[in-house]
């Protein structure tokens, strides 16, 4: 079973993501700052992370940049949760490190695939 | 003057203690102060000699032609300020030192320019009715063949006012007269003098001879003492006592000389005058003017620190603003992008099954929660537009790919209304700007046209026009009334659509991409056949750097 880390402060779009993840088969481990998903990821080697960029320390483009830089992170798809209105925020993802990146809000029907496409 | 030198020898011992001194009224030199006592430089003088002398002082008031009459008729012993002539030698005796000379001296309206008595030709001038500057401008004035008219007035003072209000062009008055007032009256002094006499006390011919000795002994002392109450009264009076005070033999045979002197002693004192009136007028001009440049520096320095204070209050605000903008577009999205994600999962059935009813209303909220967040988006990237906080992204792409993305988002809605979507072939053309944007507006065409075409086809056509990428959107649907035309771009317009059709659409579609048009260089066209259809063409710059950035947003 592919282990997922979800990086991901607000609740409920956490509950969603992992209950998608969940149905579809995936292990979902969640880290709530980034931080913790920099920690997360170094110590449980997951498959693929999902990073929010809006996290309440570090954002998720510093989180990618530390992960991308320790031994363990530098391979590992980094798909980044942006906003549709905040159009920055994909060019900067992808430029901090990201391999792709979904947009909000999610939905449902297409989200797997989107994600599928990057792990 | 015989008689004045040869007379001392009867001077009677037993001198009346008593003296009537003759009062009138010719300020400074001899006038009734605002206390009702009699003061100027003759009577200072006077009573300086009285106390020595131990004579008792009696002012009696007169005219002075009353004056004249009341010492030729010995109800007064002794007159003041006389001047001597050889006329009055004949009625009067007079000491042999002079106590002052006194000279007739010309004051004029302001901006008169009198320098001289031919400027006097022709003129209206004030003198006192039968004073000894009457007769000797009178004579003046002939001799030089000048002709003026006189104006009488009964007193030098009156003389002033009559200059002053401009019913004479110029007063000529004593010396003394004249100094001490002109300014009050604002008159001008001219350099303009003649007359030169010297003045004297007097007793009627062949009387108080013992007055007379008295004033020349004493004056004869004061005169080489510099502190005697001569000086001290002189200066009291004027702002400086005369150069010399010239025994009066002297004065007749330099008469001419001294007449000529004085003429231009006065000039220089004139000019020295003017020069020092000059003088403190540049000083206050100068000292007016640094007050106003320190006043000018003082509102400019204010008027700065306002204007910075201004700029930034606003720049705060501003920042204030995207600030708001940006976590509002956070805070509202967040909540929604919730909702949307957990009615799709339910409807999906991840969650369980669910009758009809149920997923036909679990619809229309997942449908109104896309609604409200497409409209959350419209306008906050409308105010982002109008405050100049939207960030262009410019990239080279390709115009065909956004185009087949557009027609691609918007076939499932023509496929259910069994439209024909055409993407007409064209040649690609690279285009160097904001992919996004230019994506969002077609996407916004198309729908517009899918969402008002009922049957039919919708067509999307790229090309360039001068110079231009445009693409051209045209649908089989209802189309515009000429007279709606010019709602079509606003916001919350909705023309022509009926109740349903107004679901659908945030009302700020058009009006946001007419903006972002704008933004990125180019603009939208709508054309109308009200029954046959629309053709909305996007234009906008091959290249957004080179044609437009520095206009639509110079901050980038």
């Amino acid at each position: 079973m592919k282990r997922i880390l979800v990086i991901e402060d607000n609740e409920q779009n956490l509950y969603l993501i992992r209950f998608i993840l969940e149905k579809n088969g995936y292990a979902v481990i969640a880290a709530r700052t980034g931080m913790d998903g920099v920690d997360m990821a170094a110590a449980h080697a997951p498959d693929a992370i999902l990073m929010d960029i809006q996290l309440p320390d570090i954002d998720g483009l510093e989180a990618t940049k530390r992960i991308r830089a320790s031994a363990t992170g530098r391979d590992v798809p980094i798909i980044a949760i942006t906003s549709h209105a905040m159009a920055g925020d994909r060019d900067k993802s992808l430029a901090a490190g990201c391999t792709g990146y979904i947009e909000k809000p999610i939905n449902p029907e297409t989200v797997m695939k989107e994600i599928e496409t990057y792990i | 003057m015989a008689v004045l030198l040869c007379l001392c020898a009867s001077a009677n011992a037993a001198q009346a203690k008593t003296v009537r001194v003759g009062l009138y009224e010719n300020m400074p030199k001899i006038f009734t102060n605002n206390k009702g006592q009699a003061d100027g430089i003759f009577i200072d003088l006077l009573e300086e000699i009285a106390r020595a002398e131990g004579w008792k002082l009696i002012f009696v008031p007169c005219e002075w032609e009353a004056c004249l009459d009341a010492l030729e008729q010995g109800r007064i012993e002794l007159m003041p300020d006389m001047a001597y002539s050889k006329e009055r030698d004949q009625l009067f005796d007079f000491h042999q030192i002079a106590v002052a000379e006194s000279w007739s001296q010309v004051y004029s309206r302001p901006g008169m320019k009198i320098s001289g008595l031919a400027d006097l030709d022709g003129r209206r001038v004030a003198v006192l009715k039968g004073s000894i500057q009457q007769k000797a401008l009178k004579q003046t004035m002939e001799g030089f063949g000048f002709k003026i008219t006189i104006a009488p007035a009964a007193s030098f003072e009156e003389a002033f006012e009559m200059t002053a209000r401009g019913s004479a062009d110029a007063a000529i008055t004593n010396r003394f007269f004249g100094d001490y007032a002109y300014q009050r009256h604002k008159l001008s002094k001219t350099p303009v003098v003649f007359n030169i006499v010297p003045l004297f006390y007097a007793t009627a011919q062949g009387k108080n001879h013992g007055l007379l000795d008295a004033i020349d002994r004493h004056l004869g002392a004061w005169i080489k003492q510099p502190n005697s109450p001569y000086y001290k009264t002189l200066y009291r009076w004027e702002e400086k006592p005369p150069e010399t005070v010239v025994p009066r033999l002297l004065l007749w045979i330099l008469g001419a000389i001294g007449g000529l002197l004085a003429l231009a002693a006065g000039a220089i004192l004139l000019l020295r005058q003017q020069v020092r009136a000059r003088t403190v007028h540049l000083e206050l001009a100068n000292r007016e003017l640094e007050k106003h440049r320190d006043h000018l520096e003082e509102l400019v320095a204010d008027r700065t620190r306002e204007l910075a204070l201004a700029r930034d209050n606003a720049e705060a605000a501003d920042r204030l603003k995207s600030v708001f903008l940006a976590s509002m577009s956070h805070e509202l999205r967040t909540p929604l992008n919730s909702i949307i994600g957990f009615t799709g999962i339910i409807l999906m059935g991840l969650a369980g099954d669910l009758n009809e009813e149920q997923k036909k209303q679990l619809n229309m909220v997942k449908n109104s929660a896309s609604h409200l967040l497409s409209l959350i988006n419209d306008i906050l990237d409308i105010s982002k537009i109008e405050s100049g906080k939207v960030d262009l992204s410019p990239e080279y792409f390709s115009l065909k790919d956004v185009v087949n993305e557009a027609a691609e988002t918007v076939t499932p809605a023509a496929g259910e209304k069994n439209l024909k979507l055409i993407v007409e072939p064209s040649e690609d053309i690279a285009l160097y700007s904001d992919r996004r944007r230019v994506k969002q507006i077609l996407v916004n065409l198309a729908g517009n046209a899918v969402k008002f075409t009922e049957r039919g086809q919708v067509a999307i056509a790229a090309g360039t026009e001068n110079g231009v990428a445009a693409v051209r959107v045209s649908d089989t649907g209802p189309g515009i009334r000429q007279e709606d035309m010019h709602l079509l771009f606003s916001p919350f317009q909705q023309i022509g659509a009926d109740v349903a059709k107004k679901q659908e659409g945030t009302g700020l579609g058009l009006h946001l991409c007419k903006k972002l048009a704008a933004m990125l260089g180019g603009g939208i066209e709508a054309q109308s056949t009200f029954g046959q259809g629309s053709v909305f063409t996007l234009r906008v710059p091959l290249n957004l750097q080179k044609e437009s950035a520095h206009e639509e947003n110079p901050g980038d």
